[in-house]
């Protein structure tokens, strides 16, 4: 096992305003991630970059998570001023970057809230969200570009369309992802992810969680093999594995996933719950 | 066909009871064809063992007679209605039982069904005398029954993230909050518990609003934003503050100190000591909720305090149950502010533990919120299994927080797995987990 270079301080993952952006759990990426490299020899942790305060520049990677309307609209408020000024210099020099949901929408250009009010956003991805009348909800499974199955559960009113230049995350094969008719997932710049899956989405998928794993730590000057080495009776495979079978998909095999013959549920998986909860 | 002729009495603090006879399907042919309808779909679903019959007799009720639910509430005086993300049941219980001390003869939904159609069979279904209700609503329902119960007395415990599949955000549940206690009558009154500013900002809307709380307790989640205007709240003195739009939670008017399970109560010109079943903060404040809206009914301080000690278990929550030579504890824990509840009130125990999670649709079915758990907490226990449809989930949430764990997904083998016999062991166990829990292991 490769250690860390003793002497170098521990791998710093941010999570960034939590307060403001954690209506989701979507703090567990950190966790995960942090887990997933501790487990392989490399210290991690995991630090709360909590709102008003300025944002660090030099964490390791940085976690964004889905916040309710006008909790994210504050949240937007800081990342544009001077509280926001770390957060948007690591991005740009490259930094590893995870943002989910609602904070897929504040990266791009502009989105709408709740209430149909334009809100600009950090203009760092070329992607703008609107508004729609019904929310899309539930399980979803995309493919990633190397053939890499990805399980999530999606819960979001907007609608992302994607600038001509941008590469989604995945394709659709369950599920709405962006807006439901184009059927891209996400979004993949450089070492920014951005994806409306929760889950958290690094729970579910160690895959994707390890590909980012060893961006830190190659940023970081450590040799890290892709794929790292396997974890004993990995949790985190098992939940993979569990839930693209609940979903109707395969198994996985050697890192990477694949399709039983059993074609894809069609899209349509929406909270069933008009009358929720009928009690006991 | 029965014809239910029930007492109502009508009072008003400080005033003395004038009892009314009315017969309570007096209103229409209609309704009493549904109330017979849902009567007989109830002793049906009960002989046959599927259930309480608790949401169908309401429903039936409904489509035979729409509007049913509004008769049938009236004349019910005083009517309460007891809504929050956690604590409904145990509110309703424990000030159902406050009333009943009082001499009240008391309708209430003891078992859980909260929505319109389980409030219905609630009010439907209810045999014998009754002059008052006590009904727990589903938070998203509250808003929207509130026309026809027209309650006198609205309780609001907390609000904060549950069943995001459903309801989305918790913002929009509290603005829906506000509009209701904005609408009520001026008769109508409102008890928070102002722990959570949504709550207050909802009970601020109301005519009068009686304030609630546990000295020292940090309870609840999802507080950062304030609830006018958005921005991150401050703090000023200890208390939520909008540096903003100078938003405040308000005065509050009674205040539960707490030592352990010792409560003592101060407010509304009283003082009153008793002792709980629970020491935890969130039982206290629902404690302290039921006692305010007792005492704001009329009924005397004392007897309401005794009342609300005297309730031991309420719906087998906290109840130790023997099944196959252990003890088994059930722990209802279904968001992350209830898992705070309830791992403040087993604090310190080093049983071994299961916890389930199945993630229906009375749960959510998204479980991402379980990562806003501090489940660090059960590292102390020599071994906890993850059960549940979504045990996996539960695992690896286990193992990435360092706790000792175990996988089962069945629940009765993993019961099995986690204590051996002679000994005792907690469940902690979302909304559907729970319920099957209870089949299991009776409780």
């Amino acid at each position: 096992m490769p250690p860390g270079k003793p002497g170098t301080a521990p791998i710093r993952i941010g999570i960034v305003f939590p307060q403001l952006l954690g209506t989701y759990g979507d703090r567990g990426n950190a966790e995960v991630l942090a887990w997933r490299l501790n487990a392989r020899g490399y210290p991690a942790e995991v630090v709360d970059l909590l709102a008003p305060d300025p944002i660090a520049p030099g964490l390791d990677a940085y976690i964004l998570g889905g916040g309710e309307d006008l909790l994210q609209a504050s949240a937007v408020k800081l990342l544009l001023g001077p509280e926001g000024r770390g957060l948007r210099a690591a991005l740009a020099g490259g930094a590893p970057a995870l943002a989910v949901c609602g904070s897929l929408q504040l990266l791009g250009r502009a989105y709408l809230d709740g209430a149909g009010r334009k809100v600009p956003g950090l203009q760092l991805l070329d992607l703008e969200t609107t508004a729609s009348g019904t929310r899309c909800v539930g399980e979803m499974v995309a493919r990633m570009a190397d053939g890499t199955l990805l399980t999530g559960f999606e819960n979001h009113g907007g609608r992302t369309r994607l600038g001509a230049g941008l590469q989604p995350l995945g394709t659709v094969l369950r599920g709405h992802g962006n807006n439901g008719e184009d059927h891209t997932e996400g979004v993949r710049q450089g070492n920014l992810i951005a994806t409306y899956l929760h889950g958290p989405i690094l729970a579910r998928n160690p895959a994707l969680a390890d590909m980012i794993a060893v961006t830190i730590l190659r940023r970081r000057g450590i040799d890290a093999p892709l794929p790292l080495p396997p974890i004993d009776d990995d949790p985190g495979e098992a939940l993979h594995n569990e839930r693209l079978e609940a979903a109707g998909f395969g198994q996985r095999r050697s890192g990477r996933l694949r399709l039983h013959a059993r074609p894809a549920p069609s899209g349509r998986d929406r909270a069933a719950a008009t009358e929720p909860h009928a009690g006991s | 066909m029965h014809r239910q002729r029930a007492t109502i009495q009508r009072s008003a603090p400080g005033q003395s009871r004038t009892p009314v006879t009315v017969t309570l399907d007096a209103a229409t042919g209609r309704d009493q064809l549904a109330r017979l309808v849902a009567r007989t779909a109830r002793r049906s679903i009960r002989i046959s063992g599927r259930g309480q019959g608790s949401t169908l007799p309401g429903r039936l009720a409904e489509r035979v007679s729409p509007g049913v639910l509004a008769r049938a509430a009236k004349g019910l005086d005083p009517l309460v209605l007891v809504s929050g993300t956690n604590g409904k049941t145990t509110t309703t219980a424990l000030l159902s039982a406050a009333l009943r001390a009082a001499g009240h003869r008391v309708v209430t939904n003891a078992t859980g069904s909260n929505l319109r159609s389980g409030l219905t069979s609630a009010l439907v279904c209810h045999r014998g005398p009754a002059d008052c209700a006590v009904l727990e609503v589903d938070e998203a329902t509250m808003p929207r029954v509130v026309g026809d119960l027209r309650p006198n007395l609205l309780v609001l415990l907390n609000l904060s993230r549950d069943q995001l599949d459903r309801y989305h955000e918790v913002r929009s549940v509290g603005a829906a909050w506000r509009t209701a206690a904005t609408r009520l009558g001026s008769h109508a009154r409102v008890v928070a518990v102002d722990h959570d500013p949504l709550v207050c900002y909802a009970a601020q809307g109301a005519p009068e609003a009686v304030m609630v709380g546990v000295s020292g307790a940090h309870l609840g989640r999802d507080h950062a934003g304030c609830p006018a205007c958005g921005d991150l709240l401050g703090s000023n003195r200890g208390r939520a503050a909008c540096p903003g739009c100078q938003w405040q939670p308000g005065p509050r008017q009674v205040e539960a100190f707490r030592q352990g399970s010792l409560v003592r109560l101060r407010g509304l010109g009283e003082q009153v000591h008793l002792s709980l079943p629970v020491a935890s903060p969130g039982y206290a404040a629902n404690a302290t909720a039921a006692w305010a809206a007792a005492v704001t009914l009329g009924v005397d301080a004392t007897a309401a305090a005794r009342a609300i000690a005297g309730v031991k278990v309420v719906e087998a929550r906290y109840a130790e149950v023997g099944w196959r030579g252990r003890t088994v504890r059930l722990l209802l824990a279904k968001n992350p502010a209830g898992w705070d509840e309830v791992l403040a009130a087993v604090a310190g125990s080093e049983r071994p533990a299961v916890v389930s999670l199945e993630a229906g649709i009375p749960d959510g079915r998204d479980t991402s919120w379980f990562w806003d758990v501090d489940i660090r907490a059960l590292r102390n226990r020599p071994v906890v299994v993850a059960s549940g449809s979504r045990a996996r989930d539960v695992a690896l949430r286990l193992g990435v927080a360092g706790v000792n764990y175990e996988v089962e997904p069945r629940l009765d083998r993993a019961l099995a797995l986690a204590g051996g016999k002679g000994g005792a062991l907690d469940l902690l166990a979302d909304y559907t987990s729970f319920q099957a829990a209870r089949r299991l292991v009776g409780g």
